[in-house]
């Protein structure tokens, strides 16, 4: 071969070569950052989530119930009279309802329920919750969902309200994290009240923080 | 140039055939990179578009975030101003069971879908169906562009 015919193949090869890497940096490039696009979708989905806790009634889920414990109170009633049904509430309107009635106390370090008549709301709620998000959220992503109020620290104790409903089983990476306030059904004295009850003590002239808000925050996960 | 017939003309011919497969592989490269950025592209602005019809096109007469009237006549004006962009839409509001409860515009046809796929989202919300009650569905966004 000539010397030209050498440089006509050389030449050839260097643009075959600058060919390849341009398409290997192609091929590499991502023009967008696919988690951005997740995030984005899912904070939005997030958004619409809370919303519709805000908007559903219980109804719309088969209907909220659950039984007083009357037993441990040494009530004796009526074969069904203890059922309280809650299908007209929202499902935002049960989780605050569900936070005033199901203060925790927390002492020495030891976290504890008081018993309450209402004490069995808390957990037929969760799972009556866990069912309706899985249906709204439909499987797209994993999730937790936790309610808390901000806790009212007393002399010898720390009252809050904290629930936690998730499914994170198959969750990889978390992709958001969306809060909404709810008011709970009480007033400021209300709430002071309704604590006095549960410990039975005198508040009266004490210069307590109490704040009847809880956070409720979602969090999406991808799969 | 001087080539002699045979083994070099044969080199040369090996060698241009190779270029042309690395141009083909570029420009599918190419191809792939625009298909990406366009579907994210796309992406963003079924979201927005889901976004604006969640919180304004069909949002309920009590301004409640999140509660949907669904409004043929509101959606058509919107999916005017779409058009004028290029822009077309299909909504659909499906039961969580999956039964179809309203739908507007047209489907994509296959001469369309195949220059510009078409994107979708969905959303979850609640749709007003009395003064009383409302159900909890998914809003269904789909765009392409015409």
């Amino acid at each position: 071969m000539e010397e030209r015919g050498f440089g006509y193949i050389a030449d050839m090869l260097v643009f075959a070569l600058l060919l390849s890497t341009a398409t290997l940096l192609l091929a590499g490039a991502s023009p967008v950052d696919p988690r951005a696009d997740s995030t984005r979708y899912a904070s939005s989905f997030a958004q619409s989530t809370l919303r519709s806790l805000q908007n559903t009634t219980a109804d719309q889920f088969g209907g909220f119930g659950y039984e007083f414990s009357t037993s441990e109170w040494g009530l004796s009633v009526t074969e069904g009279s203890a059922r309280r049904e809650l299908r007209h509430k929202t499902l935002a309107q049960l989780l605050a309802e569900d936070a005033l009635l199901n203060l925790r106390v927390e002492a020495r370090g030891a976290d504890f329920t008081l018993p309450q008549p209402n004490q069995d709301m808390n957990e037929e709620l969760k799972g009556f919750l866990k069912s309706a998000l899985d249906r709204i959220i439909g499987g797209r992503f994993s999730y937790r969902l936790r309610a808390r109020a901000e806790p009212i620290g007393l002399e010898f104790a720390r009252v809050h309200f904290e629930t936690e409903i998730e499914d994170l089983a198959q969750a990889r990476t978390q992709l958001c994290s969306e809060t909404m306030m709810l008011s709970l059904p009480a007033s400021e004295e209300e709430l002071t009240r309704r604590i006095e009850e549960m410990l039975d003590i005198d508040l009266f002239g004490q210069d307590l923080e109490v704040d009847p808000i809880i956070e409720v925050t979602l969090e999406l996960w991808s799969r | 140039m001087g080539f002699s017939v045979g083994e070099d003309l044969f080199s040369v011919l090996v060698v241009t055939g190779l270029v042309v497969v690395f141009v083909a592989a570029l420009t599918h490269s190419y191809h792939v990179y625009v298909e990406r950025r366009n579907a994210s592209e796309d992406f963003d602005l079924a979201l927005d578009i889901a976004e604006r019809l969640r919180d304004q096109v069909l949002m309920g007469q009590g301004d409640q975030l999140g509660l949907l009237e669904l409004s043929h006549e509101r959606l058509e004006n919107y999916s005017r101003i779409l058009v004028l962009q290029g822009i077309n839409l299909r909504v659909e509001v499906r039961t969580l069971e999956g039964e179809l409860l309203f739908a507007h515009g047209s489907e994509p046809n296959a001469l369309e879908g195949y220059f510009s796929p078409p994107v979708g989202v969905a959303l979850p919300v609640i749709v007003a169906q009395d003064q009383s009650s409302a159900a909890p569905c998914a809003l269904s966004v789909r765009v392409w562009r015409g």
